[in-house]
């Protein structure tokens, strides 16, 4: 058994509970401690994270094809490390302008895949999805009773417009001179309002619930450590 | 305290003043100028004096100056004596008695009439009396043309006498061309107003009837006037008249403006000058009734802006440190019960169609094939993933998969890490770095890194996050684009990242190789590409809810089930707050509203 790593690990728990019981204690106020563990955190996460770039793309990626070939290795890097340098720029007010090149490769390259994506993945298999909720043959073939389908089809497309006229803020004059949305598109999006409600409280459930489990995983490791306390002593 | 409004510039001034601050013009019309003694004389000078004004020219006002010694006592009307320094054709009216008063009754008589009709180069002040003239006006006219031989040769200037289509008498005794053989253009006009019925010598002033002049003065003026109310009518009568009246007056000399210190000016303050109005035609825009609202609105934004809006006092509540405290009480003790003694027995016995198909994607894994897992999620998610992975992920151990760990986020490969090591001190594998599971690292670029990785995952991460090549091995030789993966298991809780990688692997895999474990947050946002009729992902384990799923079907005591007892209580007493709160609140209104209606009665 290694006394250090034992040691290590039995210190690292003290650590982990003594902050564990820090962050609880904001129960009763906001104070330093609590400050303390916060500034803790993100001090570490920025670390680690600086740390993974380091490992994970600028040695592999700038300095290590140097190491390997100097004549081929600046050659490859050459560009994209002129590049990177230029975004250095925009740190300066007066010359940030010579890093607007290379924000806009980042930014149109994004963009394109971004898009490309959206469009590909999600707008036209959703569309797709809406329209194929009526395909009696699908639900045959899937099992599902026509009737139960359609109303199924017919509820998701229902749902779907009055979601859509709800983000329809388009406006007209009305002789009274207020301004007031469609006729025909008010009742609808008033419609939307109480699916939109539904789904925010369904999104709302989950992120209490994955709380729930934080908050459980924390007390079950504070248990656990008392408990191998009280058998250590 | 009154003031007196300029009829030029519509400008405020003083009562008693006599110009205006602002334009400098005539206040008071001459017309309205009170008679002094020196009024009634005929001279230039006297009018000066009675009103000096600085911006006289040096030679009118010597002329002034030379007047007031010399016509002391004068009282003969339209007699002005020769000055050294008038023009000839000024001094040449001297020599005849009345001439001069007639010759600037005409000049006024000419300038009023033709402030009547249209300026221009051709004045036609007589035109307008032969218009409204009645009767003979052609023929008095040209009658009086006719009479022109007639007329006193030594009294007409140069440039009346150069009119076209007169023959003047011999002028060669002029001494002075004053005007150098140019025709003045007011001087032209129609032959035919001359006959305007002024023929009759004796009772209109014989330099307007142009025959027979006679030396008598137009002292019957209160006759002439008569006359002309007979034969002329409108306003050339009262032009006249007034031409009258100001031969038995002085001249009067502009005292202000930029005429100051000529003579002869017709006033045009408030007779000629008529005020007036804007055509109310054009004072209305032509815009429509929609534009006028539109306009309107913007009128009401841009006064709203400036206003200060009144904020209303928000009502502030404590922050009842005790109620947090108290909820804080319940939950702890609830989970603590949980943990200790697990009093609801029994697992989830509920069948998620998502887990069943999660299951079925297993299938198709064989020992040491490859698969994918992508953790993408942040550490404080760590206990809820953990749950929602451990069933799956462990059912890959059990089949002696190989992993392949990778992930968009720098901490998430840390947390790759260690979820494997739980899984296999839970699980109680002896799964090890290197040889059964490796881990990529961290993938750079977000959706175009992904998009890169899909396409050709060896040149995008050649090494491992230990520097290894492993795209050598048994395992990862036959890898060349992301469909040759066995299977693909994401791992996230946010919803943008979820959606990223299902739109980037949408083409590039069949959906059956795919299965995504998610966060019961974000299963909303998943679900429509699950759940439609061609789904995009093969299979959706979702919260802990799913992992307790998972693990039962499997046969597995996991992190899921082994946190299912306390997160049951935990829910359940988060519902009973949540009722209670919600009946505590209800009975406060209620009596809260009940005691200001009986305040109110």
């Amino acid at each position: 058994m290694n006394l250090s790593a034992d040691w290590l690990n039995f210190t690292m728990m003290l650590v982990s509970a003594m902050l564990t019981l820090i962050i609880f204690s904001y129960i009763f106020g906001d104070h330093f401690l609590f400050h303390l563990a916060v500034a803790l955190f993100i001090g570490v996460s920025a670390a680690i994270g600086c740390l993974t770039i380091y490992h994970s793309v600028l040695y592999p990626a700038l300095i290590q094809p140097i190491i390997q070939d100097p004549i081929r290795g600046w050659i490859t890097i050459a560009i994209p490390l002129l590049l990177s340098c230029l975004l250095f720029f925009k740190l300066s007010q007066r010359w940030s302008f010579m890093g607007n090149p290379s924000l806009a490769i980042m930014a149109g390259v994004g963009a394109a895949t971004v898009v490309g994506g959206a469009i590909k993945g999600t707008l036209f298999p959703q569309i797709g999805a809406s329209i194929t909720q009526f395909d009696l043959q699908a639900m045959k073939a899937a099992s599902v009773n026509p009737i139960v389908g359609l109303i199924e089809g017919g509820v998701i497309l229902f749902g779907t417009i009055t979601t859509l006229a709800y983000f329809h803020f388009g406006a007209h004059l009305t002789s009274e001179g207020k301004l007031q949305r469609t006729s025909w598109i008010e009742p609808l999006s008033w419609i939307g309002k109480f699916f939109i409600a539904v789904a925010l409280g369904w999104i709302f459930s989950g992120i209490l619930r994955a709380g729930y489990i934080a908050f459980l995983e924390r007390v079950r490791f504070m248990i656990d450590l008392i408990l191998d306390l009280l058998r250590v002593i | 305290m009154e003031t007196r409004f300029c009829p030029f510039c519509g400008q405020p001034n003083q009562p008693d003043a006599q110009e205006c601050e602002f334009c400098h013009a005539r206040l008071i019309p001459l017309g309205e100028i009170e008679k002094g003694p020196e009024s009634e004389t005929s001279s230039v000078v006297p009018s000066i004096e009675q009103e000096p004004q600085p911006e006289i020219p040096e030679w009118l006002r010597d002329l002034r100056d030379l007047k007031l010694d010399e016509t002391e006592g004068e009282i003969d009307e339209g007699i002005i004596e020769p000055v050294e320094d008038l023009p000839e054709w000024l001094k040449s009216r001297d020599d005849q008695k009345g001439s001069i008063s007639l010759e600037s009754s005409e000049t006024l008589l000419s300038d009023s009439l033709k402030n009547e009709s249209i300026i221009g180069t051709e004045a036609m002040p007589i035109e307008s009396a032969a218009i409204t003239s009645d009767g003979h006006t052609e023929n008095s006219i040209s009658s009086s043309s006719s009479n022109e031989d007639s007329l006193p040769d030594a009294d007409f200037p140069d440039w009346l006498k150069a009119m076209p289509g007169k023959e003047w008498e011999d002028d060669s005794d002029k001494e002075e061309d004053f005007f150098g053989g140019v025709v003045p253009p007011f001087v032209d006009f129609d032959e035919s107003l001359l006959d305007i019925g002024l023929s009759d010598s004796s009772i209109v002033p014989e330099e307007i009837a142009g025959e027979g002049v006679s030396t008598s003065t137009p002292s019957s003026t209160q006759e002439t006037g008569e006359v002309l109310e007979k034969e002329i009518p409108g306003g050339l009568e009262d032009l006249l008249a007034k031409s009258m009246h100001l031969e038995t007056e002085e001249k009067r000399i502009e005292v202000a403006g930029p005429l100051a210190g000529l003579s002869d000016i017709l006033p045009v303050e408030p007779l000629i000058a008529e005020e007036k109005k804007g055509f109310d035609i054009f004072s209305n825009l032509l815009i429509t009734e929609k534009q006028r609202q539109h306009a309107e609105l913007f009128e009401q934004l841009i006064a709203e802006e400036g206003k200060t809006k009144p904020i209303k006092s928000a009502v502030t509540e404590g922050s009842s440190p005790g109620l947090r405290i108290f909820i804080f009480v319940i939950i702890l003790a609830a989970s603590i019960f949980g943990v200790l003694f697990n009093p609801l027995p029994g697992k989830p016995s509920e069948i998620s169609v998502g887990v069943f198909d999660a299951m079925q994607a297993l299938t198709k894994v064989s020992a040491h094939s490859p698969v994918l897992l992508i953790v993408d999620y942040e550490a404080g998610d760590f206990a809820e993933m953990q749950t929602v992975g451990f069933g799956l992920i462990d059912q890959l151990m059990v089949k002696g998969a190989y992993l392949v760990l990778l992930s968009t986020n720098p901490l998430g490969a840390l947390q790759g890490d260690r979820l494997i090591r739980q899984i296999n001190l839970r699980g109680n594998h002896d799964y090890e770095e290197q040889t059964d599971w490796v881990n990529l690292g961290y993938l750079p670029g977000s959706s175009a890194g992904i998009q890169q990785f899909i396409q050709s995952p060896r040149i995008t991460l050649p090494l491992t996050s230990h520097n290894q090549n492993i795209w050598a091995t048994k395992e990862m030789k036959n890898i060349q684009k992301i469909g040759d993966f066995a299977l693909v298991v994401v791992m996230t809780e946010n919803a943008s990242q979820a959606r990223t990688w299902i739109e980037q692997l949408n083409g590039n895999i069949t959906p059956n190789q795919v299965v995504f474990l998610v966060s019961s947050q974000i299963e909303p946002v998943v679900e429509p590409y699950y759940a439609s009729i061609s789904p995009q992902i093969g299979g959706l384990v979702a919260g802990i809810n799913g992992g307790a799923i998972y693990e039962t079907q499997a046969g597995r005591n996991g992190m899921a089930l082994l946190y299912w007892d306390a997160y049951g209580l935990i829910v359940s007493s988060s519902v009973f707050l949540i009722l209670f709160g919600i009946l505590v609140n209800t009975i406060g209104k209620f009596r809260q509203s009940s005691s200001k209606k009986a305040e109110g009665k």
